[in-house]
């Protein structure tokens, strides 16, 4: 399928606050492309845009909360009044929340489908006429293995990105009158980002990501791979696949085996309060790329070379 | 589905009757319009290479190959009793789909820019005046009394066959002249709905729907030659009906292009004026109707206007406002003219359809008229028919491309080559791939409008255009551009509204 060169196309990421979001905008800007860049907190927004420029891209910087539907339209609005068009949407702001079903407050339940599903909505919204006018342009919409397998004890964070596969599909069905637009899911695996320090948390246990964990610009990579060269479905790492092995020949030996996975080693033994996290307001600590998980010995063995400039961290 | 009736031989397929519920049935069976709507989208390379061979001819042999065509499509004179009206009606409705009820129908005058209504409400549209070419001995295109004996025992019998109609003998040394040398053009009007019309409307229009009856009002001078039997010389296009009776510089000029023996046309005096054969409403099929919706509880709505050029800018306005409505991005103009539109890829591609006449003077200058009073359109794009006659009133492609620099973006002419308009025969096979491959944008089809969304607007903006939505027992008339009544009377025939070049 033909997607788009980065260096000729105008993007919007939203969630760019940290994390993937972060690493696909600087990805994006280090290849010339534009960026519209969209999250909670401005000025961290801002200081991405910073990055982007640096790189060599254009940027746009904008605080949005993708649950209001007026302020997603007005994002896209002046990032065509900047840019002339918009090309492509890559949707992933979200955020997550951990504890049993019944620990976890309705509020904060509804939030965070909220912000991972009908933000992904709204942005899909406002963007798509405008690809439409285009005759073509690619959303990607970042998911997570937990779409395949889902996990116990972050029951929303694993409904949403199941709604997120939804919405996907049944997207691409919808827009098949339309053959010019693709609509891909990338699945990322566990990846060192700070959504693991902002998420909520009514377990009771402190969390951390399981092994093995990925660094953000190896999902970044990937999704702009798949900007470049859409495809329905891309998952990072080897999780994945297995994981869909897993289910298509065990699904019973599977939940039992990722049960206890998560019991033992996504939830740590360090006791923690219960918290809400970033789900009702953005959190400034820790806006980077990195959430600080992988030891230097392993970031190096996953990490590629990148550009110093990458690192540069704020917040 | 839709039920399979082969059209009847004799039927025109170069006629906006034929073009234009083609173009609406289309659109209803979810298709779009290439070709025509003559021909499967499986005909097109076929359809390309032909047109690119007859482009590359010789001029003369060119319109030889387009007189031959229309020929192709006429019924022999000493045949004329096999005509069948009714028939025709038959093949007309067996176009739509059946397999749903329609809140609505139009019927009556032949509209272009009512194509896009019907197709925005989901509803067919019914036509009133059909073309039925007569093939016949050859005659001198500027001897209209030749083509009047020639016809006269043929439309007798016709008209025998067919108690119900009045025919519009129409004779136009103008636009038509290569195909008038071997072709005599029978428009024939139906006074009255017809079993084949009763029938459809019977069985696909909803309890309680709405018959709209389409009545334009232009007239045109016409000689009675004998019962239902009428004598029109001459037809809306780029030549004034003065001109046409009394000639003038420019038809002295033409004629004397076209190496005729003549100076002026020597015309039959006119002892009346009747509906314009083409485009006008013959009114007795309101009587009918009046009936029909009577005797089965359907409301009548009369859409009414006095030149056909007058729905276009009232259509392009309330297909604008619903494009912003649809969340349509884009602001682009299908300027089409004739039969060469196309409704499916106009909503497909967000386009305001703006619809010409016919690819003459007065044509640009309505449609310049229209763009000096609207907000601009980023992209402009036209399909121009091509006649194959350097007409009276014909301007030259330079005026068209003028217009079409009024886009902020890009204006282009889809399928034309400029440098063998108005000989440019391929373009009926260009214009569709033309249209695809250069607008890019691709919206979704929307669901049909309320049929009372089209009323309100009228009814709302009946101020703005001069276009009125009337009850059946209105006054006939709607007031013109020029905000005069027309006359009455005999010889008082109804010149088309002047159309002043703008500032």
């Amino acid at each position: 399928m033909r997607g788009l060169k980065i260096s000729d196309s105008v993007l919007v990421v939203t969630g760019v606050s940290s994390g993937i979001g972060r690493a696909t905008a600087l990805e994006i800007a280090h290849r010339g492309g534009a960026v519209v860049l969209g999250a909670r907190q401005e000025q961290a927004v801002r200081d991405v845009a910073q990055q982007c420029e640096q790189l060599g891209g254009r940027a746009l910087a904008l605080g949005v909360d993708v649950t209001d539907e007026q302020a997603v339209l007005e994002m896209i609005e002046r990032g065509v009044e900047q840019f002339g068009r918009i090309d492509g949407l890559v949707n992933n702001a979200a955020v997550s929340v951990f504890g049993r079903i019944e620990q976890i407050p309705m509020d904060v339940f509804r939030r965070v489908l909220e912000i991972n599903v009908i933000g992904y909505v709204h942005c899909v919204r406002a963007v798509l006429p405008h690809l439409r006018e285009n005759g073509g342009g690619v959303i990607i919409n970042v998911s997570s293995v937990v779409e395949i397998a889902p996990q116990p004890f972050t029951i929303p964070y694993s409904l949403s990105k199941c709604a997120d596969g939804g919405l996907t599909e049944a997207l691409r069905m919808e827009l098949r009158d339309t053959p010019g637009i693709h609509v891909c899911s990338v699945l990322p695996p566990s990846v060192d980002t700070p959504v693991f320090q902002h998420a909520g948390n009514y377990s009771g246990w402190d969390v951390q990501p399981m092994d093995p964990v990925y660094p953000a610009e190896r999902v970044a990579r990937s999704i702009v791979r798949c900007i470049e060269k859409p495809r329905r479905e891309v998952t990072v790492g080897a999780v994945g696949p297995m994981m869909k092995l897993i289910q298509a020949i065990a699904p019973s030996w599977g939940e039992r085996f990722f049960s206890k996975q998560v019991r033992e080693n996504h939830l740590t033994d360090q006791r923690k309060r219960p918290n809400v996290g970033n789900i009702f307001e953005p959190d400034p600590s820790h806006n980077s790329v990195s959430g600080g998980w992988l030891d230097e010995e392993k970031s190096q063995r996953r990490r590629k070379p990148i550009p110093e400039r990458f690192t540069v961290t704020s917040g | 589905m839709r039920s399979i009736v082969k059209p009847p031989n004799y039927i025109a397929n170069f006629d906006s009757a034929s073009g234009m519920l083609r173009a609406t049935a289309s659109y209803l069976r979810g298709s779009d319009f290439p070709l025509l709507g003559m021909m499967s989208h499986k005909m097109k390379p076929l359809a390309k290479l032909y047109g690119r061979t007859v482009n590359s001819l010789p001029r003369q042999m060119r319109e030889q190959v387009y007189i031959w065509s229309g020929w192709n499509e006429a019924i022999a004179a000493r045949r004329a009793r096999e005509i069948k009206i009714e028939r025709i009606a038959e093949w007309m409705v067996s176009e739509y789909p059946r397999d749903r009820t329609y809140p609505g129908v139009m019927v009556g005058s032949s509209n272009g820019a009512l194509v896009h209504i019907c197709c925005a409400l989901g509803i067919p549209w019914l036509p009133q005046t059909m073309l039925v070419p007569i093939r016949r001995g050859k005659v001198h295109p500027d001897e209209p009394e030749d083509d009047i004996e020639r016809c006269r025992e043929p439309a007798r019998e016709m008209l025998e066959e067919n108690p119900d109609v009045v025919l519009h003998q129409m004779h136009d040394p103008n636009q038509d002249r290569l195909m008038v040398q071997r072709m005599s053009y029978f428009r024939v009007k139906k006074k009255t709905l017809g079993p084949a019309y009763e029938r459809f409307i019977e069985e696909t229009v909803e309890p309680g729907g709405t018959i709209y009856l389409v009545e334009c009002g232009l007239r045109w001078p016409t000689t009675t030659i004998q019962d239902r039997h009428l004598f029109q010389f001459g037809a809306l296009g780029g030549a004034e009906i003065d001109e046409f009776l009394h000639g003038s510089e420019r038809v002295r000029e033409y004629l004397k292009r076209y190496k005729s023996h003549r100076e002026k046309w020597d015309v039959p005096e006119p002892d009346g004026e009747s509906p314009e054969s083409e485009w006008g409403f013959e009114e007795s099929l309101r009587d009918d109707v009046e009936r029909f919706a009577a005797e089965r509880d359907y409301r009548v709505k009369r859409i009414a206007f006095e030149n056909p050029h007058e729905t276009s800018p009232l259509v392009a306005d309330f297909y604008r406002q619903w494009n912003r409505e649809r969340g349509v991005v884009g602001n682009r103009l299908l300027v089409e003219s004739f039969i060469l539109m196309e409704p499916f890829w106009t909503l497909r591609t967000g386009s305001v359809p703006y619809w010409m006449v016919f690819n003459k003077e007065p044509s640009a200058a309505d449609l310049e008229k229209y763009l000096d009073e609207r907000d601009p359109f980023d992209e402009i794009n036209m399909m121009l028919f091509s006649h194959g006659v350097d007409s009276v009133g014909l301007p030259p492609i330079s005026r068209w491309e003028e217009l079409l620099k009024r886009a902020t973006k890009h204006g282009r002419l889809l399928g034309v080559n400029p440098k063998k308009y108005p000989r440019h025969f391929a373009v009926f096979a260009l214009y569709h791939d033309a249209l695809l491959r250069e607008v890019q944008a691709r919206y979704p089809l929307p669901p049909h409008l309320d049929p009372e969304r089209f009323e309100s607007f009228l009814q709302q903006h009946s101020d703005a255009y001069s276009v009125g939505l009337r009850e059946l027992d209105d006054a006939a008339h709607v007031a013109s551009d020029d905000g005069q009544a027309p006359p009455q009377g005999r010889h008082a025939w109804r010149r088309p509204s002047p159309h002043p070049r703008s500032g």
